[in-house]
């Protein structure tokens, strides 16, 4: 995989995940308006203590009207992207995802929220002339994201002794459907081994391109279940935006 | 290689090691930008809101709706799990305090995330008076008095 090759689909996947990110935004408008439950009114209370120039920026951008316009913003970068290789675009996509996380006491949906921030940095220093740099930090990240939580992982008895599957399938917050569920509890304790396996050997995939590609092939997998089962849609979106760098420096490096 | 070894070992010591959260509440809006990575580390069971409307049976908060198209795209399922993460958040905030104050301590009224819970009880209820409660691994941890409509 080229550079270039490696950049555009960088653009075109983060453009995706940012699209996806807007328009869902969009969707629950009514949360985050004046009578919504992530009202600013409530929010800005966090940053009493906080200097007035900043409050007096943060009433200005994160009220209903001014969330209206980040969203919107988000979304016309995400069509953008694709398609407008000025830096400017990148960073315009990147200030949005940022500010979107600042709003909502630091993250909307986890994780989910740090990646596309990653992928959306990675494509502003890229295409600001650095395209290796860029690339390299999107690898980097996705690299450290399934070891450093398969390795977490590692440290907790249940994870350990197989239960902890079951168990998170059950929590309501996730609303796993019971038939999904019973399915997920009757799978064997080699599936939690296996998944433990492909986190915390994750890094392989930097030194062989066909371990690369199996893991990358395990890795949508991996999050494409997570979609069906814990309903977490944008965590597939923005970590298949960054393999195309890790594709990349795999070829590079191999 | 080496020096690949080496700096993985480093990392998997500073994984192990317990996380610390972030005092100010303004540089935690930042925390996005200093990813931990630590997806369900702590297999253990999540807080649960219990709402009550008037005269009514607790009621624990609903989860996102499902669908065929929600692996794809899932406004309302994340807006639940945005909900939810107020709650686990609530607990946190709360745990941090002294253990001994009563659930209408203003300490803990006065928390943001406090104030979060209620309004999404509330909502819950569809805007009529309700009460809520937090469960946190089968028992009572924290909750409010009747909010008026």
């Amino acid at each position: 995989m080229t550079v270039a090759d490696a950049v555009t689909w960088l653009a075109r996947l983060a453009a995706l995940a940012t699209a996806v990110a807007a328009l869902e935004m969009i969707v629950v408008h009514r949360a985050f308006g004046d009578d919504g439950v992530f009202r600013w009114a409530t929010l800005r209370r966090d940053l009493a203590g906080a200097p007035r120039p900043l409050r007096a920026v943060a009433d200005l951008l994160f009220g209903t009207r001014g969330t209206w316009a980040i969203a919107l913003l988000q979304l016309a970068c995400a069509l953008a992207l694709p398609w407008l290789e000025h830096p400017a675009i990148a960073w315009l996509a990147v200030g949005c995802a940022l500010a979107i996380s600042i709003r909502f006491r630091g993250s909307y949906n986890g994780g989910s929220d740090a990646m596309l921030l990653v992928v959306l940095i990675a494509l502003a220093i890229a295409r600001s002339g650095l395209p290796l740099a860029g690339l390299a930090y999107a690898a980097t990240q996705l690299v450290l994201s399934y070891f450093i939580a398969g390795v977490a992982k590692l440290g907790e008895p249940r994870w350990r002794d197989g239960t902890a599957l079951p168990m998170l399938v059950t929590l309501p917050p996730y609303g796993v459907p019971a038939r999904l569920a019973a399915l997920v509890a009757r799978l064997p304790r080699a599936v939690t081994w296996g998944m433990l396996a492909f986190e915390c050997g994750f890094p392989v995939a930097l030194v062989d391109r066909t371990a690369c590609l199996v893991l990358l092939g395990a890795g949508a997998l991996f999050h494409l279940a997570n979609a069906i089962i814990f309903g977490l849609d944008r965590f597939l979106w923005t970590w298949l935006a960054a393999y195309p760098a890790l594709l990349f420096w795999v070829d590079r490096l191999t | 290689m080496t020096a690949a070894l080496v700096a993985a070992a480093i990392l998997v010591l500073v994984v192990l090691r317990s996380r610390r959260t972030v005092a100010s509440p303004v540089l935690a809006r930042l925390r996005v930008l200093l990813p931990a990575w630590r997806f369900f580390d702590r297999a253990e069971p999540a807080p649960v809101l219990l709402v009550r409307i008037a005269g009514a049976a607790w009621t624990p908060l609903a989860a996102g709706p499902r669908g065929l198209t929600t692996w794809a795209f899932a406004p309302r399922g994340n807006l639940a799990l945005a909900y939810h993460a107020a709650v686990a958040q609530l607990v946190a905030e709360v745990d941090e305090l002294d253990a001994e104050l009563p659930d209408d301590a203003p300490a803990i009224t006065g928390l943001v995330a406090y104030e979060l819970v209620t309004r999404i009880a509330h909502e819950a209820a569809g805007g009529q008076p309700c009460a809520w409660k937090i469960v946190v691994d089968g028992g009572d941890y924290l909750a409010s008095r009747e909010i008026a409509a």
